[in-house]
């Protein structure tokens, strides 16, 4: 397994919640990256977090763009890198690090559109799984069952009905060399997971899990715990693809497996599911499981070679 | 005109406590505003909210730069936060704590008063947030209401009874404790109370070099590229977001580090006597303490260390 990088590229005094999964995140990703890295951020938490001018967080170069606009910065700021004289371009990883709201919903174009035309970047979709920023707004990436600010619960209307958009398949349909998700509750597999990343060229995406005790509605101390009970119930599960290939990792033993419900019971966003609801979602999550283990086997024949 | 101005942390109700406070003045007749101001609302990060109630028309919409009344929720902001920053020659003071007023010391001009209460206390036993995050915005309010005669306590009651967002009875009932149990005026030199001065004249609008917080020249050697040059660590000391803090048992701590590797913050090392905490970042969630493999590090009330 590869060395936890011990430098810092994510400094303390910035903006984001006590327990905050997003900032893990970060600080995991410029671990693994290292200093030759440009991040482009869209409107989300992350736009907040470093800091208001003049102060910053992050000791790389940082460029904020429109909400909607992620991918086609990304691309942007590629081309631009080639034109310099001054940089030898092929040396730096270009990232566009985006929240779920960001990647998933309005952004989808401009991501898909990056990583169609072979644009040499890292997309970063950190999960927190709403619109966090502006006040916990359902996404297509919050889960089934989930209370949001757009999804109340109670009398003026109820809980997501939705499933969980699935990132991960649709990037996959765009034959990317590699995607792979990880989880702030690992930071060793996450390290491993980008430095393997930015072994590869052309587009490659990143689904981090990144828990919000905010919007999430838990304890700003459970944050690790809620990516690991995630992990352990197959509610999120380890995976990476590489060149259209599946490959599960850190795969919980079957006698370690927990059920769903100890992992939504932590979490008031879930507090008023009745059980048949929590037996759905425990459904849907061994189905989607099932599915995941059916690819693996199915890529990994030889017809894949 | 009184203007009042509210200082406590993310999550606890100080924008609800200058609502509720307006709302009680207007449904006794005043013209009122109730506004936050906006920076960071994280869970724990100080904020700001002011009230203003007059018997005229209020039409000064800037933010409030003397206030009559500053009320304090939180005593650890005491040392984060300028408190007191243009608070008008004879201001009162409130501030929630179980302490007399004459023990605290905070920097007040001559014709001041301090007056304190245990709102903490009080939203506890009436069932108010937790033990370790009580909910005061209201218990404070009946505080307020004695101490500046601005409102009726009654009519304070019922707001709260028709508009607090929750537990309203039990808010209403804290409200009503707080204003008996109030402790001062310290020192108490003031003879009148405030129902006079509704009717005074309004602020001036301040001028454009007052807003200015900083001397344009200590900008000049930073960069003005988006080649960040991070400096962060000097300018925003999220310690004082902090409500719990972690205390490092060095007896215990084995050094394994993995409280460094979990801390969202990067505000915990380890030394060769163990884990060491960085006060001026730790924000106080709590994953050190919840991650560290042999319970080495225990969370306690930030209060105790101010
Ligand atoms: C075009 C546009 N629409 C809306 C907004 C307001 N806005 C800012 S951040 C945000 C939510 C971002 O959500 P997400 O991408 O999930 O990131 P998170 O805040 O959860 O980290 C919204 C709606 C905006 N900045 N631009
Ligand atoms: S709202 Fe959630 S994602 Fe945003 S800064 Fe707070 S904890 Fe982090
Ligand atoms: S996790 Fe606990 S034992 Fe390990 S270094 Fe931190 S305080 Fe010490
Ligand atoms: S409580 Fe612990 S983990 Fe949280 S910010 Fe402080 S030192 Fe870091």
């Amino acid at each position: 397994m590869a060395e936890f990088p011990e430098k810092e590229l994510m400094n303390s005094g910035h903006n984001a919640c006590p327990g905050c999964g997003a900032a893990h995140a970060m600080r995991y990703m410029l671990k693994a990256l290292g200093k030759n890295t440009t991040v482009n951020i869209p409107a989300c938490c992350w736009a907040v977090i470093p800091g208001v001018y003049p102060s910053r967080n992050l000791e790389v170069p940082l460029l904020y763009t429109a909400f909607e606009t992620t991918g086609a910065s990304s691309s942007g700021i590629r081309a631009a890198l080639k034109k310099r004289d001054d940089v030898d371009d092929a040396e730096v990883e270009v990232v566009g690090f985006a929240g779920d709201g960001g990647t998933a919903d309005i952004g989808i174009q401009a991501l898909s559109g990056a990583i169609e035309r072979n644009t040499d970047t890292i997309q970063v979709m950190y999960d927190n799984e709403a619109y966090m920023n502006t006040g916990i707004q359902r996404s297509g990436v919050t889960p089934e069952g989930a209370w949001t600010t757009t999804t109340p619960v109670g009398s003026k209307g109820d809980w997501k009905k939705q499933p969980k958009k699935e990132m991960m398949e649709i990037v996959e349909s765009h034959n990317v060399p590699y995607a792979a998700t990880v989880n702030i509750a690992y930071p060793d597999s996450f390290v491993e997971k980008f430095k393997k990343a930015k072994e590869f060229s052309g587009p490659r995406f990143m689904h981090i899990y990144a828990p919000c005790p905010t919007g999430w509605r838990a304890r700003p101390s459970d944050a690790v715990e809620l990516g690991r009970l995630a992990h352990k119930s197959r509610f999120f599960p380890l995976f990476e693809i590489e060149h259209g290939k599946y490959n599960i990792y850190k795969e919980p033993k079957e006698d370690e497996v927990i059920p769903v419900k100890e992992y939504l019971k932590i979490q008031g966003r879930f507090r008023h599911l009745p059980e048949e609801m929590v037996e759905k979602i425990q459904k849907r999550v061994d189905t989607k499981w099932e599915q995941l283990k059916k690819k693996e086997r199915f890529t990994q024949e030889e017809l894949y070679e | 005109m009184i203007e009042v101005r509210f200082h406590g942390r993310g999550g606890q109700g100080s924008v609800v406590a200058s609502e509720l406070l307006a709302r009680a003045a207007f449904e006794e007749g005043k013209d009122v505003q109730a506004f936050p101001m906006f920076g960071v609302e994280r869970r724990g990060a100080p904020v700001t909210a002011f009230t203003r109630i007059d018997e005229k028309t209020v039409r000064d919409h800037s933010k409030i730069h003397e206030p009559d009344i500053v009320i304090i929720l939180d005593t650890a902001l005491l040392d984060a936060v300028d408190v007191t920053e243009g608070l008008k020659e004879d201001g009162d003071v409130i501030i929630n704590t179980g302490k007399d007023p004459s023990e605290m010391k905070i920097d007040i001009e001559k014709d001041a008063d301090v007056y304190t209460v245990d709102a903490s206390d009080i939203a506890i036993e009436h069932g108010l947030g937790s033990e370790m995050a009580p909910i005061v915005n209201t218990a404070i309010l009946g505080a307020v209401c004695k101490a500046t005669g601005m409102v009726d306590i009654d009519t304070l009651s019922d707001v709260i009874l028709k508009h607090a967002p929750a537990k309203n009875e039990a808010n209403a009932k804290a409200a009503e404790q707080a204003h008996d149990e109030i402790k001062g005026p310290y020192p108490g030199k003031k003879l009148e109370g405030r129902e006079g001065q509704l009717s005074s004249q309004q602020t001036d609008i301040p001028k454009s070099e007052d807003l200015l917080c900083r001397d344009p020249e200590d900008h000049t050697d930073l960069p003005r590229t988006p080649i960040a040059d991070c400096d962060s660590e000097y300018l925003n000391k999220t310690g004082s977001w902090r409500t719990v803090r972690p205390i490092v048992n060095k007896d215990k701590c084995i050094n394994c580090g993995i409280c460094w590797k979990f801390c969202p913050d990067v505000a915990i090392f380890v030394e060769e006597e163990g884990a060491v905490v960085d006060f001026d970042f730790c924000k106080g969630c709590g994953i050190c303490a919840e991650e560290c493999p042999v319970d080495a590090i225990e969370m306690d009330k930030e209060e105790k260390y101010v």
